[in-house]
């Protein structure tokens, strides 16, 4: 067992599409929460994210005998979200947002309502965490993306530019406008 | 916020990562995790079925060869013990065999000496080269013993005319093996539509054994004729021009055959 912990993520996607259930289920549990937050605040919808993200991994055993090692697993398990939700966003009234096809960062507008409480955090901490969720959930769709996927899987800037299907200089300027952004808007608890 | 750590490429804070972290902690309901993880169970236990139709694709098309090359044995080992002469014989052609079949059956205005002479290996030849005409051989699950007894009807018609004469019952005692095969199977010919009762014995012969030579044209007819006396089967030759002659009977002749079949 100690060494199915060890296991890289390719190894286990490999085992599973070698037919081991049990490496799927060791899969799941390292990325099922990083890919729930960034679905769940990629289309705004605890249903609607559920329905995708189970989709997603659906779409992950459907592709399972392809699979060969190429990049990251996070990369690859990414980018099948990622194009889930491009189809989700093209499905609804308002098409794809601009931010995934502009390069140029938007001014920040206006920010959410406010969240969720977590009685493990202290009153200020907790303050500074729903403000802190409340300027994600601002952040152009684009720039969201960016930083989830670098705060939920460890990407680097060429990972995520390889995950959105875009260069690596509009990638890392996602990132750095997402990051101005929140910095920004935390400010007040500095 | 009083502590920036910051990626001077991609403008990281480690403060906001680090209270990210905390803040961010939604997960998926256990019961969409059990869905998923039960999808995936499905997913790969569907697997070995995929494997068993692979394996029976890839053998498919050996067992088919096999298959085919068991019963091409079978076939020839069949045909090696039931008419040995015709997988021996060079002679043995299916245009051959219908002259042999047509000979005797047209010759019914000779003497019932000639039957035995060529109603036996024409009989053999010509079922062995399955060229009887299926209606004759009785229900539709009679094998290859079963079409050996095709042409009989017309050869049998004969003999019981020749046996009426008196002839047959000394004659044909050189073919008592056939006969007695023939004799086993009359049961089954008898509830066949034989040969109408009612036809003459050319129109008979016409009906059962040369069946196929309906469509023959005369040349063709008289090119078999020479080939048969090429191969020195003369008795067999005149036999076919004379029911080719009762057949075309303005048809000239060509000199050649005028030489040995007279005018």
């Amino acid at each position: 067992m100690a060494t199915e912990q060890n296991s890289s993520d390719e190894e286990l996607m490999e085992r599973y599409r070698d037919g081991d259930a049990g490496a799927f289920d060791l899969l799941y549990g390292r990325h099922k929460g990083g890919l729930f937050r960034y679905m769940l605040r990629q289309c705004g919808s605890r249903s609607i994210a559920e329905e995708l993200f189970q989709e997603v991994w659906m779409n992950l055993t459907r592709a399972r005998r392809t699979y060969t090692v190429q990049a990251r697993f996070t990369t690859y398990l990414y980018r099948l979200a990622h194009n889930r939700l491009i189809d989700h966003y093209r499905s609804q009234a308002g098409g794809v947002p601009v931010s995934f096809e502009d390069d140029d960062c938007p001014a920040l507008d206006s920010i959410a309502g406010g969240r969720r409480d977590d009685p493990a955090l202290s009153a200020d901490h907790r303050q500074q965490a729903e403000r802190l969720l409340q300027l994600i959930d601002a952040l152009p769709e684009a720039q969201r993306e960016a930083f989830l996927l670098q705060q939920e899987s460890d990407m680097s800037v060429e990972e995520i530019a390889k995950t959105a299907g875009v260069s690596r200089e509009t990638a890392k300027s996602r990132l750095r406008y997402a990051f101005a952004k929140l910095r920004e808007g935390m400010q007040e608890f500095q | 916020m009083s502590e920036i750590f910051r990626d001077e490429e991609t403008g990281r804070d480690a403060k906001l990562a680090a209270l990210y972290r905390t803040a961010a902690r939604e997960e998926p309901p256990p019961a969409l995790d059990d869905a998923i993880r039960a999808a995936a169970r499905r997913a790969v236990a569907s697997r070995p079925q995929r494997v068993s139709t692979s394996f029976i694709r890839s053998w498919r098309v050996p067992l088919s060869i096999a298959a085919v090359m068991v019963l091409t044995v079978s076939l020839v080992t069949i045909m090696r013990e039931e008419a040995p002469e015709m997988v021996l014989s060079p002679g043995g052609l299916p245009g051959e065999a219908d002259h042999k079949r047509a000979g005797p059956a047209a010759d019914t205005g000779q003497s019932a000496t000639a039957v035995p002479k060529t109603l036996l290996p024409h009989a053999q030849r010509s079922d062995s080269v399955g060229l009887s005409p299926p209606a004759q051989t009785g229900s539709s699950g009679i094998g290859l013993r079963d079409n050996r007894v095709a042409p009989d009807p017309a050869a049998e018609s004969r003999k019981d005319m020749a046996a009426a004469e008196g002839k047959v019952q000394s004659k044909s005692e050189p073919v008592s093996a056939d006969a007695a095969l023939r004799e086993t199977s009359r049961a089954r010919v008898k509830a066949a539509p034989a040969v109408q009762p009612s036809a003459s014995p050319p129109a008979a012969s016409m009906a059962g054994a040369t069946q196929p030579r309906a469509d023959l044209a005369p040349e063709k007819w008289l090119e078999r004729i020479e080939d048969l006396r090429r191969q020195g089967k003369f008795d067999e030759a005149r036999t076919s021009l004379a029911e080719f002659r009762k057949r075309f009977p303005d048809y000239e002749l060509p000199a050649s055959f005028k030489e040995w079949a007279g005018p």
